[in-house]
């Protein structure tokens, strides 16, 4: 038994044995959609940010550099990105987690 | 005269509000709201399987079902309140302007008295001297004198005839002498009370900008939800827990943003409302967003920052003339000028012992009126010639040169903001008659407060820049414009949008149509034309030129409102993922138990307690989404930290003790 750092998956991979390919193409498709697909609507909210009228700064303006946008921006990032994924992280490593403290696994 | 605001709980609102929520649950309406259709959806799919399941755990679907279709309701309800309420203002405003009749010709000389508005376009109306014309139309027989000072502010009286290019009167103005008939030419119900009232009404009511952009974020959100919920059933099936549908669908609605969803049509018809209560009417929901950004002011100088007229406060005499005489010839000269300037000066001699003659006791003079060209005004008596006018004209008048004290003084009245007046005789200056602009009260304040929301003020002004300069400073203006005709309004108002503000601008008369359209946000003055009227986006009953900054503070307030409410709600779904999610798993899992820090008594109750808490808290912030959240005029980023405290971190910890709450309820009951 070579030495495990971690890295091996515990023997999960795109080609298993038994030659079933469903892994390569849903990992395809999400890298197909979540890197490369997610340049166009980006690339729309640029195209749209663009194109509005430049409003003058005033005391009434949003302020989007100091210590409170940093923290407004960084909670909100966590708490949506949480609550997206909240649902299937409990389900899988929160759970697991659980089981190990209790001596079990899945 | 402000309108009453209703109480929240005026039962003649509510009972109605509550049928009209069942009305909106038609799903073609709902779809327009679409986290409002997702939830509708959810218990519309939670009863059917209610109906066709097997009866197993029926009180706990049944429940659940039961909650859903409340969640819906309650939104309904919100948005019904809020329109209720709208239209109850706009008929107590109805009903205090005051009602005209009209003397309608019915057709064989029969006369009948009815109401202005149930006049129609067509109508012959007979009105007579003393009587106020009750629409607008025009003369077809006869001519008469009309006072239009309503409209115009013009209080010398017009002659309308028919035929010809006179025959045009608006209603609300009196007809002081003679009679004529008239024929209607505008129905009534196209007023702006009514076109404000279809702003509310939910059929024809459309989104306002501010609303699209938010509609389109929360439906991104609830999209996300509903693919997390369903990568959720899949992840279900791989590990083997089963999570039934109406669990999901319960999640589902406790995690999409339900209370913003369903408060926020509520929201802009309040922030409508509460213009109403100032007594402005918004002629679109877009200007009272745009009053909330404004950082530009524009405003008039007379009548707005000064009263009205010029006031006569001193006289100063040439060397070598008493002040009784000079106010004795200012008098004279003053007896005859209908202006409210004349009178103050008439007035102001009587302080110096000189009674008050009448004109007709003085039959041996020939008075000398004002016109544009000699620029002076006056009498000739008893071979004296008495005159009063600008310093230029009556330099003319007496040929040319005039004592250096009374230049200077000519000089130190237009520095100090005043208008001087030369009173002469003959060939002799005796003074000058200091006119004073009085600066209404109050209005540095007024202006301050402006200031610390980051507008910046600018007066506009015929006046000289001298003149212009000396108001500017005494009322507390951070900027003015002085000599300025209409077209620099225009020019002025496109300059300051080219730079990226947003303008805000007063008006009455016809020539600030243009101006008016072209601002951001244009109100313009009840008393002032039609033409102005139709050109702003707002119509102000008051006729107060600083109502603006109630405008802009319920504008601010609105969009404040509706961020906070958002930012509560979504923070509101971290407490609901601490109930739902252990109770999902512990069936399967009683591993996960320590997850349950709300220590709810059993699975059942934590996504009862979730879902009970997800609809009741619509209702409970129905009171503020209707108020709006209280603003302060401070700068932006002290607002965002103080509200980001209140609503983001109360959201968060409030839910924890609401769910817990309704869960010790509910199991005391017996329900779960």
């Amino acid at each position: 038994m070579h030495g495990n750092n971690g890295s091996a998956f515990a023997g999960l991979t795109g080609n298993p044995a038994n030659g079933d390919p469903h892994y390569n193409i849903t990992l395809a498709f999400a890298m197909l959609v979540g890197r490369f697909g997610m340049i166009i609507p980006v690339m729309a909210l640029a195209g749209s940010l663009g194109r509005k009228k430049l409003l003058a700064t005033s005391a009434g303006t949003f302020p989007v550099s100091g210590s409170l946008f940093v923290i407004l921006l960084i909670g909100t990032i966590l708490l949506v990105g949480a609550l997206t994924f909240l649902p299937a992280l409990t389900l899988t490593p929160i759970l697991e987690h659980f089981l190990m403290l209790n001596g079990k696994l899945f | 005269m402000a309108a009453k605001s209703h109480s929240i709980f005026d039962p003649a609102i509510i009972v109605p509000a509550i049928g009209e929520s069942f009305k909106k649950l038609n799903p073609i309406t709902l779809a327009k709201n679409p986290v409002m259709f997702v939830t509708e959806v959810g218990a519309a799919i939670t009863t059917v399987l209610l109906v066709t399941g097997h009866g197993a755990n029926f009180g706990f679907q049944f429940q659940i079902a039961l909650w859903l279709w409340f969640t819906v309701l309650f939104a309904n309800f919100a948005e019904a309140m809020a329109e209720g309420r709208g239209k109850a203002q706009a008929k107590a405003l109805r009903a205090t302007r005051t009602q005209t009749f009209a003397n309608r010709l019915a057709g064989k000389g029969i006369v009948e008295k009815v109401p202005a508005d149930q006049l129609r376009k067509g109508d012959v109306v007979v009105v007579s001297a003393g009587e106020l014309i009750p629409g607008d139309g025009e003369v077809i027989e006869g001519a008469a004198t009309v006072d239009e000072s309503a409209i115009t502010g013009e209080s010398a009286p017009v002659i309308r005839e028919s035929g010809g290019d006179r025959s045009a009167v608006t209603g609300g103005t009196k007809v002081l002498s003679d009679q004529i008939k008239i024929q209607i030419t505008s129905n009534p119900g196209e007023t702006f009370l009514d076109r404000m009232i279809s702003l509310v009404e939910g059929a024809s009511r459309q989104k306002t900008p501010n609303e699209i952009a938010l509609t389109i974020l929360l439906s991104a959100l609830t999209l996300i939800f509903l693919i997390a919920m369903m990568s959720l059933k899949a992840y279900g099936i791989a590990s083997t827990v089963d999570f039934s549908v109406p669990v999901l669908v319960a999640l589902l609605v406790c995690l999409i943003p339900t209370t913003i969803g369903g408060l926020l049509s509520a929201i802009g018809i309040a922030g409508i409302d509460r213009l109403v209560q100032k007594n402005v009417l918004a002629m679109s929901g877009r200007a009272v967003e745009a009053a909330g950004d404004v950082d530009v002011l524009l405003l008039d100088k007379t009548g707005t920052i000064t009263m009205g007229n010029r006031q006569a406060t001193d006289f100063l005499p040439a060397p070598g003339v008493t002040k009784q005489q000079l106010a004795d010839a200012a008098q004279l000269a003053s007896l005859a000028d209908e202006t409210p300037e004349g009178r103050s000066v008439v007035v102001l001699a009587k302080n110096f012992g000189i009674r008050a003659r009448e004109l007709s006791e003085m039959a041996n003079a020939t008075f000398v009126p004002f016109t544009a060209q000699t620029r002076m005004s006056g009498v000739d008596m008893d071979g004296v010639n008495y005159r009063k006018g600008s310093s230029d004209a009556i330099r003319g008048f007496v040929g040319g040169k005039m004592p250096g004290p009374v230049e200077n003084d000519v000089k130190s009245i237009s520095g100090s903001g005043g208008t001087p007046l030369v009173v002469a005789t003959n060939n002799r200056v005796l003074g000058t008659i200091h006119l004073k602009d009085i600066v209404k009260g109050g209005l540095s304040d007024r202006f301050e407060r402006f200031r610390a929301m980051g507008i910046r003020t600018v007066m506009i002004t015929g006046d000289n820049p001298l003149t212009a300069a000396a108001i500017a400073k005494e009322s507390g203006v951070d900027d003015f414009l002085a000599e300025a005709k209409p077209e620099h309004k225009l020019a002025l108002i496109r300059k300051e949008q080219q730079a990226g503000h947003l303008v805000a601008m007063t008006g009455d008369g016809t020539n600030d149509a243009p101006a008016l359209a072209q601002a951001d946000v244009g109100v313009a003055m009840n008393t002032g034309t039609q033409a102005a009227k139709e050109a702003g986006n707002m119509v102000d009953l008051d006729s107060n030129p600083t109502k603006l900054i109630e405008v802009v503070e319920i504008g601010k307030q609105l969009l404040i409102t509706r961020g906070a409410l958002t930012t509560f709600s979504i923070a509101n779904d971290v407490a609901k993922y601490f109930a739902i999610l252990p109770a999902m798993l512990v069936g399967t899992f009683k591993e996960i138990a320590p997850l349950n820090i709300m220590f709810l008594k059993s699975p059942e109750s934590a996504i009862l307690s979730a879902v009970i808490f997800n609809a009741v808290i619509i209702i409970a912030l129905i009171p503020l989404a209707l108020k709006g959240v209280r603003f302060r005029p401070l700068g932006a980023a002290k607002i965002l930290a103080r509200n980001l405290l209140i609503y983001g971190l109360g959201g968060i910890l409030l839910p924890f003790v609401g769910i817990k709450l309704i869960d010790i309820i509910i199991t005391a009951i017996g329900l779960a």
